[in-house]
C-alpha cells in the first residue's frame, strides 16, 4: 500500500576518494616522515601514552632483586641505563618485572642521575611499583614522567619537516581528495541518526536493552593533543623556513628586514600553538571522566542514572559541576558561506560540589522534561542533549569534557477521542488557475498524536487525465538554517481520471515531532502532486505528544538541582 | 567598495515576543523565495549580453551582494532557451576538495551544457587553467567570483542601503518603520554583506522582548 522511499533515492552522496600518484618529492618527504613518525612512536607516543594508561595502573608490594647503572657502548662514548629487576604480587602470583619507567631500554649519557635512582632501590628493598591489572604481566617501578621523555622531541623536525613538504605536496596537486556532491539549498535528506530513533520506537523498551553504557566523551584530550601538535607541526614546520632563511642574512651580516619583520606574526602564531601543544599534553594528565548511563537512551519525561568516576589524581579539582544541555543547531549554506548558530534551550545543573570526598566518583539522576525535544539530526539542523563535565583545577587545565547523548520520544502516545486537534479546513490549493489540486483530513483535524491512523480525502479536477498523482507524507525544517526535507511515505495513484476523488488511510510516524524553536521548526505535511505537471497542494500539519506542536523556548536562566 | 566599521549597533525598540523559528520574518525559505532583480537593465538586456559575451562570462561582487541569487535565476532563464545548464556550487569549507570536485563536475557534463560555476574564487590556479580548457568543448561558462578578472564581467552585483531596506519592507512590513533609522548602521557593520545583514535581523526577530527593551544609561558614577 505505502511506499517507503528508499535511504539513498532521493539523496546522492557521493564519496569517492582518488590516489594519484605522488612523485619524487612526495617519495623524498614520505621517508623523512616515515623514519620521524616511528622515531615520535618508540621515543613519545609509546612512552607517554605507557604514563597515561598507568595512570589507572594498581599499586602492589615489591622487592627489589637486583639494581645497577648499565653500561652501553657508543660511537661517542658510553651511554648508560638504569637496570633494576624485581619481584611483585598481584592477585595471589608472584611476577618478575625489569621496568624502572617508560622510556625502558633506552640508554643515554649521564651516569649521574641514573646512580641516584639505582641508589635509591638497593637489592632487598621492599616498595610499591603498579601494575596493569588487564595484564599483570605488565609493571612499572616509576609511573611518572622523567627528563629522558624530553628526547622525545628529537624526531620532531623530521616529521614536521616531512608532514610539512607532504602536505605542500597534496596542497598543489591534490593527491587525495574527499569528493561530495552539491546540493540544491532544499535537500532530501534521511539521517542515519533518524533512524537510530526509529530503531528506540521499535525496541519495547524506549531506553534500549543494551543496559548501562559509557559514554564517549566529544573530544578525548589525546585527540586534541594529536590534533594541536599536527597543527604546530605544519605550521613550524613551514614558518621555520624562512626563519632559517632569515637569522642566516642576519649571521651574515646582510640582515633581511623585510623578510624579518614579516615573518614576526607567523612566528607568533607559532608559539602560540607550541604554548597550546604543551598546554593540551599537560591537559592529558588531568583526571580524567568516566560517565555511565544506566541506559543507552532516555525517553522525554524519563530518568536515568548518571555515574562518574576519575582516573588519576582527582584530587587535584577543586570544584565539580555536570550539567545536562539541550541546544538547538542550524547551519546556513550559501554562497560560499557556511554560518553554524547554536541556541540552548535547556540547561540543568544535575550536581555541584567542592567537597573533595564527592568528587572522585559519584552519581546523579538526569530528568528530561516531559515537554521537550528528543534528539534529532538533519543534514544542516539538530536537537542536541548532552552532559558537560566542568572540573576547576588551580594553575592546571581544566577538566572540560562534553558528552552527547541520546534523548528519544516518549512511549508512543495513542489518540485521545476525546481531544481533537485545531481544525483546519481544507489546504489552500498551491496551482495557479482554477482550483485543480486539494487535500483535507476526514475530520477537519490539522494536529495529531504520534502513530495515530487518519484519513485523508484527496479532491482534483485538472484539464486532462495526469500520468499519476502522488500523496506524499514529508517534514521540512524551517528558520535560520538552510531547508531539510523528508519524503517519509508516498502513495501513488496511476492513470487517474482528470477530474475524481479518492480517500487515503495512513499512519502517522512516531516521530520526529513537529517542534519550534528560536532557530529550527519542523514542520510536517501532506503534499498532493500531480505528475508530470508538478501541480500541487500542501497541507501542514502537526504531530506531537498531546497532539500539540513541541515549543523549546530559549533557556534564560540555569535550572539547579 | 570599502565600507567604515562602526560600534555595535542599539537594539530597536521593542516590537516581538519570542518568535518560533516557522514564524520568523527572515527565515531562510522567505529569505531566498525573494529573487534577483536586475539594476539598470533588464533580462532580455541580460541575456543579450550574455549572447555578444558567447557565453563567457562572470558575475561578481563581495560576498552577500546576490551572486549565487542571479546565477539561479539567469540558469532558469537560459534554461527556457533550450540550453541545459550544469552546476558546480564550490564553498569555502570544502576548497581543499575544490580539485576533485571539479574533476567529478567536469566529468559529468555533457558537451550541450553550459557550465555555471558558483564561488570560482576557490579554484587554483591550475584548476582554473583545466576548467577553461574543459569550456570549450561545452556550450559556455559563467562564473560567480568576489572580484572580476577571470572572465569578462556580465553583472558587478551591488548592495546599498536602499536595497536592504526593501528588503526589509517587503520581508517584515510590521517593523519596518522601527527598525529603519538602524538600517544603515547595520549595513555598515556587516561592510554591505546584505545576508550577513537578513541574519542579525533573523535574531532581532527571535529575541525575546526583554532583550528588545532599551537598556537605561548609567547614572554617572555608578558602576
Amino acid at each position: 500500500m505505502f511506499k517507503r522511499k528508499g535511504k539513498g533515492s532521493a539523496l546522492s552522496v557521493r564519496h569517492r576518494r582518488t590516489l594519484e600518484s605522488r612523485g619524487c618529492l612526495s617519495l623524498f618527504f614520505g621517508i623523512f616522515f616515515a623514519a620521524g613518525a616511528a622515531m615520535l612512536y618508540f621515543f613519545a607516543v609509546r612512552p607517554l601514552l605507557g604514563v597515561y594508561l598507568a595512570q589507572s595502573w594498581v599499586a602492589a608490594p615489591c622487592v627489589i632483586i637486583s639494581s645497577e647503572v648499565g653500561v652501553h657502548d657508543g660511537e661517542d662514548g658510553d651511554t648508560y641505563s638504569i637496570d633494576i629487576t624485581y619481584d611483585y604480587t598481584f592477585g595471589e602470583r608472584r611476577y618478575r618485572g625489569d621496568r624502572y619507567h617508560f622510556m625502558h631500554g633506552f640508554s643515554s649519557s649521564g651516569r649521574r642521575g641514573k646512580q641516584a635512582v639505582v641508589d635509591r632501590y638497593p637489592p632487598g628493598l621492599e616498595t610499591v611499583c603498579y601494575v596493569d591489572p588487564g595484564d599483570p604481566t605488565q609493571a612499572v617501578l616509576h609511573r611518572g614522567l622523567t627528563a629522558d621523555m624530553w628526547w622525545g622531541l628529537f624526531p620532531l623536525p623530521f616529521l614536521g619537516v616531512g608532514l610539512g613538504g607532504l602536505l605542500f605536496v597534496f596542497g598543489a596537486f591534490g593527491t587525495r581528495r574527499k569528493t561530495t556532491a552539491e546540493f540544491p539549498d532544499r535537500q532530501v535528506a534521511l539521517s542515519a541518526h533518524a533512524n537510530s530513533l526509529r530503531d528506540a520506537w521499535e525496541d519495547e523498551d524506549p531506553r534500549g536493552s543494551d543496559g548501562p553504557v559509557t559514554l564517549k566523551p566529544r573530544y578525548s584530550p589525546l585527540g586534541k593533543f594529536i590534533a594541536v601538535t599536527c597543527i604546530a607541526l605544519f605550521w613550524n614546520g613551514l614558518v621555520s623556513v624562512f626563519v632559517y632563511k632569515a637569522v642566516e642574512s642576519h649571521l651574515s651580516g646582510h640582515p633581511e628586514w623585510c623578510l624579518t619583520f614579516f615573518i614576526i606574526p607567523f612566528v607568533l602564531v607559532g608559539l602560540l600553538l607550541i604554548w597550546g601543544i604543551f598546554y593540551s599534553f599537560v591537559a592529558l594528565f588531568s583526571p580524567r571522566p568516566t560517565l555511565t548511563l544506566d541506559h543507552a537512551r532516555i525517553p522525554l519525561g524519563g530518568t536515568a542514572r548518571l555515574s562518574w568516576r576519575f582516573a588519576g589524581n582527582p584530587s587535584t579539582i577543586r570544584q565539580l559541576r555536570v550539567t545536562l544541555l539541550g541546544e538547538e543547531h542550524a547551519t546556513y549554506r550559501r554562497g560560499t558561506d557556511t554560518h553554524t548558530d547554536k541556541q540552548r534551550f535547556f540547561k540543568e545543573v544535575l550536581y555541584e560540589t567542592c567537597d573533595p570526598l564527592e568528587i572522585p566518583e559519584g552519581d546523579a539522576e538526569i530528568r528530561i522534561p516531559d515537554d521537550a525535544m528528543h534528539s534529532f539530526e538533519s543534514g544542516n539542523n539538530k536537537i542536541t542533549w548532552e552532559v558537560h563535565l566542568d572540573g576547576e583545577i588551580p594553575l592546571r587545565p581544566d577538566v572540560d569534557a562534553e558528552f552527547p547523548i541520546t534523548v528519544v520520544p516518549h512511549q508512543p502516545h495513542r489518540a485521545d477521542p476525546d481531544r481533537a486537534g485545531d481544525e483546519f479546513p481544507a489546504a489552500t490549493p498551491l496551482s495557479s488557475g482554477a482550483t485543480a489540486l486539494s487535500l483535507s483530513t476526514v475530520d477537519g483535524r490539522t494536529a495529531f498524536f504520534p502513530g495515530e491512523r487518519i484519513d485523508v480525502d484527496l479532491n482534483w479536477n485538472l484539464d486532462e487525465p495526469p500520468e499519476a498523482l502522488e500523496l506524499r507524507l514529508v517534514w521540512n525544517t524551517a528558520g535560520k538554517g538552510t531547508t531539510d526535507l523528508e519524503v517519509v511515505y508516498t502513495e501513488r495513484i496511476d492513470h487517474p481520471l482528470a477530474i475524481d476523488s479518492h480517500r487515503v488511510s495512513l499512519t502517522l510516524p512516531l516521530a520526529p515531532f513537529s517542534f519550534s524553536g528560536r532557530l529550527v521548526s519542523l514542520i510536517w505535511a501532506l503534499e498532493l502532486i500531480a505528475l508530470p505537471s508538478e501541480e500541487s497542494a500542501r497541507l501542514e500539519i502537526t504531530i506531537g505528544p498531546g497532539a500539540q506542536e513541541v515549543v523549546l523556548a530559549p533557556s534564560t536562566q540555569d535550572r539547579s538541582t | 567598495m570599502r565600507f567604515p566599521q562602526t560600534g555595535s549597533i542599539p537594539a530597536p525598540l521593542p516590537v516581538l515576543r519570542s518568535l518560533r523559528a516557522k514564524d520568523n520574518p527572515f527565515r531562510v525559505s522567505r529569505v531566498l523565495a525573494i529573487r534577483y532583480r536586475p539594476v539598470d537593465c533588464t533580462w532580455d538586456e541580460l541575456l543579450a549580453r550574455l549572447e555578444r559575451l558567447q557565453y563567457q562570462a562572470a558575475i561578481c561582487g563581495h560576498e552577500g551582494s546576490g551572486k549565487t541569487t542571479l546565477l539561479e535565476d539567469l540558469a532558469q532563464r537560459i534554461l527556457h532557451f533550450d540550453r541545459p545548464t550544469h552546476r558546480l556550487q564550490l564553498r569555502r569549507e570544502t576548497r581543499r576538495t575544490a580539485s576533485s570536485l571539479l574533476k567529478a563536475f567536469l566529468a559529468g557534463a555533457s558537451a550541450r551544457q553550459l557550465l555555471l560555476v558558483d564561488g570560482a574564487e576557490q579554484l587554483g590556479a591550475l584548476d582554473w587553467l583545466r576548467l577553461r580548457r574543459a569550456a570549450r568543448r561545452h556550450a559556455g561558462l559563467i562564473i560567480t567570483a568576489h572580484t572580476p578578472g577571470r572572465l569578462p564581467t556580465l553583472v558587478e552585483c551591488r548592495t546599498s542601503v536602499e536595497l536592504l531596506e526593501e528588503l526589509v519592507e517587503r520581508l517584515a512590513p510590521q517593523h519596518f518603520e522601527a527598525w529603519r533609522p538602524h538600517l544603515a548602521a547595520l549595513f555598515l557593520q556587516h561592510g554591505g554583506n546584505l545576508r550577513l545583514c537578513l541574519r542579525t535581523l533573523y535574531d532581532w526577530c527571535a529575541a525575546e522582548e526583554r532583550a528588545w527593551q532599551p537598556q537605561p544609561a548609567a547614572p554617572a558614577g555608578e558602576a
